[in-house]
């Protein structure tokens, strides 16, 4: 049997300024997502509507730590919702793959600023991440809650952590809209390795991405 | 468990996304039953995903690489017949023509031909724009048996490369496809040269087929 990739290649452009990493498919790599509990659904673009499909596993946003096998510099992934209404989040689920390095990151919330990630309201330490094709997700909780205002804009960070620098990651891309780009943001550091982020080291860039990476936001009104 | 990165394969190809480059997919088909179908009508602007496909290029194509074919199967549940195939193909570069067939299986890969439609100005609408055949009489299907869809270059867009996307509803379960190589006129040697090679892999190309009953 013969499996093919589908890849970067002569034909094409990528999408977005970040490289889009792509793997092949394992037969029966399977993890079904944790079911739905009676939590409001703040944001999300996990696509529910198909248990075997909530992201696309094949194709996403690389989350890089300094030291990482590819040569590339440090690479934080952020993206952006906004909330329509007051909400207090207790429950965030990201489609972030494991690739190569140490299984670990962090996952973190953040206010804006100027259109890019501002001052964290949380962060948690996950470890252990899955590299199942699909469709484990990292969950992460916040008993006491967090505070959304209604018209905030907040980000949903993915990033190397201190115990896991050589860290990579891949952050799914949604499976419920290829028509609308949502804001995202990466952080570029060379400081501690890879190649160069030129003028943009060490510093947030906001751009747009379509397809966006998947994840959920999910809480109490 | 065991991922393999691939860089670069002649067989697949990456779109550039555009935002708000969007065509609604055709009407759904009215009064008629789902046969099979992958597409994504629960998320209609997601129908499938856009951003890589499966390369069908002509004998003459810019790339300078080989002649591709693909063709995905799909097993009857039951006796019915076909009036209408969806597909997601997307115009990458070249003449705007392809030919999507109805084909029987033969030992696994396509085999003799149902039907081919012509089709004109294939466009790329990023998504959800799907190239939709018809047949107004039906062509029957019997319960059991594997038919191939099939999405090649004719005589008359032998410059074409077209890419067909895969689906977003179930990343998991594999799909029987084919490709077609030929290096006659351009290209690397193919492995199987002017032959259909079969194999499964996940996700499966997206089409929809569909009919009366």
């Amino acid at each position: 049997m013969k499996r093919f990739a589908f890849a970067a290649a002569t034909l094409g452009l990528l999408a977005t300024a970040a490289a889009i990493a792509t793997t092949t498919a394992a037969a029966g790599d399977y993890s079904p997502a944790p079911p739905p509990e009676k939590l409001v659904t703040i944001f999300s673009n996990l696509g529910r509507a198909y248990p075997e499909a909530i992201y696309y596993p094949f194709a996403g946003l690389p989350v890089l730590g300094p030291n990482n096998a590819n040569g590339a510099p440090r690479l934080d992934i952020a993206t952006a919702f906004t909330v329509d209404a007051d909400h207090t989040a207790t429950k965030i689920q990201a489609a972030l793959l494991y690739a190569s390095g140490t299984q670990r990151a962090d996952v973190a919330l953040y206010t804006d600023n100027a259109g890019a990630p501002g001052t964290t309201l949380k962060t948690w330490r996950v470890q252990n991440l899955s590299n199942s094709v699909c469709c484990d997700v990292v969950t992460v909780r916040a008993p006491n809650g967090i505070k959304l205002h209604a018209g905030s804009t907040y980000w949903l960070v993915a990033k190397a952590d201190s115990l896991g620098p050589d860290t990579v990651l891949r952050w799914a891309y949604g499976t419920t809209d290829e028509v609308h780009a949502r804001q995202f943001a990466q952080y570029c550091s060379s400081d501690q390795g890879g190649s160069s982020c030129g003028d943009q080291n060490d510093k947030w860039l906001s751009t747009f991405v379509l397809p966006a990476p998947a994840f959920a936001v999910f809480g109490s009104d | 468990m065991k991922r393999l990165a691939l860089a670069a394969l002649m067989l697949s190809a990456v779109t550039a996304a555009t935002a708000g480059d969007y065509s609604p997919p055709p009407p759904p088909p009215q009064k008629l039953i789902t046969i099979t179908s992958n597409l994504n009508t629960a998320n209609p602007k997601a129908v499938y995903f856009p951003e890589a496909g499966r390369g069908i290029h002509g004998p003459q194509n810019f790339q300078g690489t080989n002649e591709v074919a693909w063709a995905a199967a799909f097993v009857s549940g039951a006796n019915h017949l076909v009036t209408r195939i969806d597909v997601p193909i997307l115009y990458f570069i070249g003449t705007p023509r392809i030919d999507v067939l109805l084909q029987l299986d033969k030992d696994g890969v396509p085999g003799p031909v149902l039907k081919t439609w012509h089709v004109k100005n294939v466009t790329n609408t990023h998504c959800c724009g799907l190239v939709s055949v018809t047949d107004a009489e039906g062509i029957p299907l019997h319960m059991g048996a594997t038919y191939w869809v099939v999405v090649k270059s004719n005589a008359q867009g032998q410059d074409t490369s077209m890419l067909w996307m895969p689906n977003t509803v179930d990343v998991v379960t594999e799909g029987a496809v084919a490709f077609y190589c030929s290096s006659d006129v351009a290209g690397p040697a193919c492995t199987q040269n002017d032959k259909w090679t079969s194999l499964t892999h996940a996700p499966a190309l997206a089409f929809g087929v569909f009919g009366p009953d």
